[in-house]
C-alpha cells in the first residue's frame, strides 16, 4: 500500500511537472479573446504555410531517421552478429554520441565542412578553388548532425532486435536456405521491429529538434516557427502560438506510441521456450570492409567532434581563461544538472518500479505511459509551456498569495530549469530504471518476505542491490542529458543562473573557436564522468536459477 | 536414406558428449534414440543435419560422406527434415509461410509450394489455421506446423528432438498417433530423440539406448525391454530392479553378500503371494499409480518393486514369485 501512495504520489507530479505544461499549451489553443473557440485553429489551418511548415519538418525528420537507419542498422548487425574483430571495444564505444549534445556535433562539423570549414577548405584546395563547398548546410546538413547524434538509439534497439532471435530459428532455416537467405527471411525480419521502431525515435527527436537546425539557419521547420512566433507573440496571442505547436504536438504523440508498441509491446517473441542464443555470422571476405563500415561511423560520430574540440582549444593556452571566464556558467550547468537528476530519480524510481512489476496493473501502466509521454515534447515547445503556465504571478491560471509565491519561487530560479529538466529528460532515466527493476523479479522479494525480512530489510538486501548499478545508470544518463541541454537553457534560463550551452553557441557565433573547444570539451568531460563511473562498476552477481 | 554415424566424437569444452558413437538409422525404419538429458541425443541430429561438425568419425547420409572438410556438405544440400526440441517456428511467418519457407528456399514456383505447403498442413490436420500466426496457436497446433515445415520437402531423413517432450499426456497420445501416420504415409527414415520410455516404446521400430556418448545397445523395443545388456539400459526403459543372481543360474539370490552375476526384474515379473507360497519378505511402501499399486517389498537384503492389483498394509508379511527370470546384466 506505500508502494502504492509512493507511485500516485510520484504520478502526481510528474503529471504537474511534464505533463500539464503542455496540455495547458493545447488547451490554450482553443480558447480566444478569453472564450472556447476553434478561432486559432481555424487561422492556423487556413494558412498555407503550415502545410510547408509540416511537410519541412517532416523532410527534415525522414531524412534524418533514413540516414540513422543506415549507419546504425548495419552497425548492430555487425556488432551483435557477426564475427568482427574488436566489436567488444566497438560496443563500449558506439553509444557516446548520445553524450555530446547535438549543438556541439554539429559545431564540429561545420568547424570541418561549414563556410571556410577545415575540410571544406582542403577539397577546395585540392579541386583548384579559392573556396571549398560548403556540405554542412541545409537539410541534408542538418539531417547528417542529427543522425550522427541519434543513430545510437537504433543501434541499441536494433541490437535487442538481432540477439532476440534464437539459435534453432535460424537453424532451421539453414537446413534449407542459403546464409544469405537466412539473413533475409528470418534473421532482418525478426529485428526489423526493433529498427523501424529505433528510426521512429530519431524521427521524433529530429522533428523535435530546435537548436540545430536553428545553428544551420534553416527555415520552415516548425520548431524555429513555434520559438520565432512564441518570441513574437506569445504574451499577447497565446492561442495562436499554440495552435501551431498543437498539431505538432499530436503527430510527436501519436508517433511515440507507434515507436513504443514496437519497441516493447508487439514484439515478435519467439515462439515456445526461450532457447540458445544464435551463432554469429561469418564475415570471411566482408571483413575488411565491415571494420572500415564501423570505423567510419565511430570516426564520424566520436573521433571527429573530440577531436576537432581537441584542435580548436590547442594548445589549451586558454583553458585557464575560458574555465574563469565560464566558472558562473559552468556551477550552475551542474548544480541545476544535479538537483534535475535528483528530482528525475525521486520521480522515476516509484514510477519505474510500478511500471516494471510483473502485475503492473492500471497504476504501473499509466506510469509506464506517463514517463514515455514527455519523449513526444519538444524542447522549444516545453520552454513555451513552462513559461506560460509559470510566468504569470499564477500556476495553471490559478492566483492565490500562495501560487504567487510559489509562482515566484520557480519562474526567477534556478528551479524552472530543474523541473523543465525533469520533465524533459525523464524517459530517458525511466527506460534505464525500468529495465534495472525489471532484475528484481516479485518471487526474489518474495522470497525475502518469507524469508521473515522486512519491507526494509528487503529493499536493503535485495532490491537495491540488484538494482542499484541500473539506478545510477539512469541517473548518469540523465545527468549528462542535462549538461548538455540547449533548448531550455537557451529559452527559459532565468536571469543570473544562465548554463553553459548557450554560452558556448554564443561564443560560436562570434568565432572564439578556442573557446569553444575549450568549453565543448568540459562539458563533454562534466557530462560523460559519471557514465564512466557507472560503466566501471561491477555488475551485481545475479546467480539465479 | 540410410544415415550412418561411425565412430563419431565430440566435445564441448572439456565436456565429452560422444566418444565414439555408432549409428545407423536405416531406410524407412523409425528409430528411436533413448537417453537421460544431456546425454548427448541433440548433438547426434544436430551432426546429422550438418548444424554440428563432428570432433573425429565419419557420417554418411546414403553411403555419402557429408563430413568431410572439403567440401562439408552444407545443412540445405542434406535433404533431411528437423523438428526442433523449442519448434523454432519462425514468429514472423504464418503457419503456412512457415511451411512454404522450405520450398521457397529451393525455388518451387509459388503455386506448386503453396499448394503442397497447404497439403503438408493438411496431412497434420491443420486445414483451417494456414493463415494464423504461431503465436496464435496452441501447443498442439505449433507442434503439427513443425512436424509439417519438416515434411513438406519429403526428407528421406526426418529428425524429431523430443518432439513430445513439452505436450500434455492427452495430446501426446493423439501426436503419436500422428507421428506412426505420417510415417507411414511419408517412408523415409525416421531418427527420434527422446528420454521418455514410453513414447520410445509406442513409437520405435527399434531403439537405441545412448549411454555415456556411445550407444549401449540397440534393437527392438520388446528386446531391449526384456533384455537389456547393462543396468543404465535396463533403468533408461523405466522401472526395474537390478538383484544379484545365483552363480550359473537365473534365479534371484535373496542372500547378502552375494557374488558376481546381476539381472534386472521389472515390477510387472513378480507375483505378489500369500506367506508361504515363494520368496517371503515385508511390505515397506505401498503407492497408488492409477491403474495398479506399486508395492515395495523388502526380502532379505534386497528390495522388490513389485505391481499389485490390490493395495498392501505396509508390515505385511508377503511371498514373492518371478514370472519370468531375470534379465541377466554384463555390467557388475
Amino acid at each position: 500500500m506505500r508502494a502504492r501512495i509512493g507511485t500516485w504520489a510520484a504520478l502526481v507530479a510528474l503529471v504537474a511537472v511534464a505533463v500539464l505544461p503542455v496540455a495547458y499549451m493545447l488547451g490554450a489553443s482553443f480558447v480566444a479573446d478569453g472564450r472556447l473557440s476553434l478561432e486559432n485553429w481555424r487561422h492556423v489551418l487556413a494558412e498555407g504555410r503550415q502545410w510547408a511548415l509540416l511537410r519541412g519538418s517532416l523532410g527534415l525528420a525522414g531524412a534524418a531517421a533514413g540516414l540513422a537507419v543506415l549507419l546504425g542498422a548495419p552497425l548492430a548487425f555487425l556488432l551483435q552478429r557477426t564475427d568482427l574483430p574488436l566489436r567488444r571495444a566497438f560496443r563500449a564505444l558506439y553509444p557516446t554520441p548520445l553524450f555530446i549534445p547535438p549543438f556541439l556535433l554539429t559545431i564540429t562539423w561545420l568547424y570541418l565542412l561549414g563556410p571556410k570549414g577545415t575540410l571544406s577548405n582542403l577539397i577546395g584546395r585540392l579541386l583548384g578553388r579559392d573556396e571549398g563547398p560548403v556540405l554542412m548546410q541545409g537539410l541534408w546538413g542538418a539531417a547528417a548532425a542529427l543522425a550522427l547524434s541519434w543513430y545510437p538509439i537504433v543501434t541499441l534497439l536494433a541490437s535487442v532486435g538481432f540477439r532476440s532471435a534464437q539459435a534453432s530459428e535460424e537453424e532451421a532455416a539453414r537446413l534449407h536456405a542459403s546464409g544469405f537467405q537466412v539473413f533475409r527471411r528470418v534473421t532482418l525480419p525478426l529485428a526489423l521491429p526493433s529498427i523501424v521502431s529505433g528510426a521512429l525515435f530519431v524521427f521524433l527527436f529530429a522533428l523535435n529538434s530546435y537548436a540545430v537546425p536553428n545553428l544551420l539557419s534553416l527555415q520552415g521547420v516548425y520548431t524555429i516557427e513555434i520559438v520565432t512566433q512564441g518570441t513574437n507573440y506569445g504574451s499577447k496571442d497565446f492561442g495562436r502560438v499554440t495552435a501551431t505547436a498543437a498539431p505538432f504536438l499530436l503527430i510527436s504523440i501519436g508517433l511515440l506510441v507507434c515507436a513504443r508498441r514496437l519497441a516493447g509491446g508487439r514484439r515478435l517473441a519467439p515462439v515456445g521456450s526461450r532457447g540458445a542464443p544464435p551463432r554469429d555470422f561469418a564475415l570471411r571476405r566482408a571483413r575488411g570492409p565491415a571494420l572500415v563500415f564501423v570505423l567510419l561511423v565511430l570516426g564520424l560520430s566520436v573521433a571527429a567532434p573530440v577531436l576537432t574540440f581537441v584542435a580548436k582549444a590547442w594548445p589549451f593556452r586558454v583553458a585557464r581563461q575560458v574555465i574563469a571566464e565560464a566558472r558562473p556558467e559552468l556551477l550552475s550547468t551542474l548544480g541545476i544538472a544535479a538537483a534535475a537528476t535528483a528530482l528525475a530519480l525521486a520521480l522515476g524510481v516509484p514510477l519505474a518500479r510500478a511500471a516494471a512489476s510483473a502485475r503492473p496493473g492500471r497504476l504501473g501502466a499509466a506510469a509506464g505511459f506517463l514517463t514515455f509521454l514527455p519523449f513526444a515534447f519538444p524542447g522549444a515547445a516545453l520552454a513555451l509551456g513552462f513559461a506560460r503556465v509559470w510566468n504569470r504571478g499564477s500556476v495553471f491560471g490559478v492566483e492565490s498569495p500562495f501560487v504567487a509565491w510559489l509562482s515566484d519561487l520557480v519562474y526567477p530560479t534556478p528551479a524552472i530549469l530543474v523541473l523543465a529538466y525533469g520533465a524533459r529528460f525523464l524517459p530517458f532515466a525511466s527506460r534505464a530504471l525500468e529495465h534495472a527493476f525489471e532484475r528484481v523479479t516479485p518471487s526474489l522479494e518474495e522470497a525475502a518476505a518469507v524469508a521473515g525480512a522486512t519491507r526494509l530489510r528487503t529493499l536493503r538486501t535485495v532490491v537495491l542491490p540488484l538494482s542499484a548499478r541500473g539506478i545510477a545508470a539512469g541517473g548518469a544518463l540523465f545527468f549528462a542529458l542535462s549538461v548538455g541541454e540547449m533548448e531550455l537553457g537557451s529559452l527559459i534560463s532565468p536571469h543570473g543562473w544562465g548554463v553553459i550551452t548557450p554560452r558556448i553557441l554564443n561564443k560560436f557565433h562570434f568565432l572564439y573557436e578556442d573557446w569553444v573547444g575549450v568549453a565543448s570539451l568540459t562539458v563533454l568531460a562534466v557530462a560523460l564522468a559519471p557514465v564512466l563511473l557507472v560503466a566501471l562498476w561491477p555488475r551485481a552477481e545475479e546467480g539465479r536459477a | 536414406m540410410t544415415a550412418r554415424l561411425s565412430s563419431v566424437s565430440k566435445r564441448f569444452g572439456a565436456r565429452v558428449v560422444l566418444a565414439g558413437l555408432d549409428l545407423e538409422a536405416r531406410e524407412g525404419e523409425y528409430l528411436v534414440l533413448l537417453g537421460p538429458s544431456g546425454c548427448g541425443k541433440t548433438t547426434v541430429l544436430r551432426i546429422l543435419a550438418g548444424l554440428e561438425v563432428p570432433d573425429a568419425g565419419t557420417v554418411e547420409l546414403d553411403g555419402r560422406v557429408v563430413n568431410d572438410p572439403a567440401p562439408r556438405v552444407a545443412p540445405r544440400e542434406r535433404n533431411v527434415g528437423m523438428v526442433f526440441q523449442d519448434l523454432a517456428l519462425w514468429p514472423h511467418l504464418t503457419a503456412l509461410g512457415n511451411v512454404e519457407f522450405p520450398l521457397a528456399a529451393r525455388g518451387v514456383p509459388r503455386v506448386e509450394r503453396r499448394a503442397r505447403a497447404a497439403e503438408a498442413l493438411a496431412a497434420v490436420g491443420l486445414t483451417g489455421r494456414e493463415a494464423a500466426a504461431p503465436a496464435r496457436l496452441s501447443g498442439g497446433e505449433r507442434q503439427r506446423v513443425a512436424l509439417a515445415r519438416a515434411l513438406v520437402t519429403r526428407p528421406r531423413l526426418l529428425l524429431l528432438d523430443e518432439p513430445l517432450s513439452s505436450v500434455d499426456e492427452a495430446l501426446k497420445g493423439e501426436l503419436i498417433g500422428l507421428l506412426k501416420e505420417l510415417h507411414r504415409r511419408y517412408g523415409g527414415a525416421v531418427l527420434h530423440v527422446t528420454h521418455g520410455p514410453a513414447e520410445a516404446l509406442a513409437l520405435a521400430g527399434r531403439i537405441a539406448v545412448l549411454d555415456e556418448g556411445r550407444v549401449g545397445q540397440v534393437g527392438t523395443p520388446e528386446e531391449i525391454y526384456r533384455s537389456p545388456r547393462t543396468r543404465r539400459v535396463a533403468r533408461a526403459l523405466g522401472l526395474v530392479d537390478v538383484v544379484p543372481l545365483r552363480r550359473g543360474t537365473r534365479e534371484v539370490d535373496f542372500t547378502p553378500g552375494a557374488n558376481g552375476a546381476w539381472g534386472a526384474v521389472r515390477p510387472e515379473t513378480v507375483e505378489l503371494l500369500p506367506p508361504g507360497a515363494g520368496s517371503e519378505g515385508s511390505v515397506e511402501e505401498c503407492r497408488f499409480q492409477g491403474d495398479h499399486w506399486l508395492v515395495r517389498v523388502a526380502v532379505g537384503a534386497l528390495t522388490l518393486r513389485v505391481r499389485s492389483d490390490a493395495p498392501r498394509e505396509v508390515g505385511a508379511r508377503v511371498a514373492l514369485r518371478l514370472r519370468e527370470p531375470p534379465a541377466p546384466l554384463e555390467d557388475a
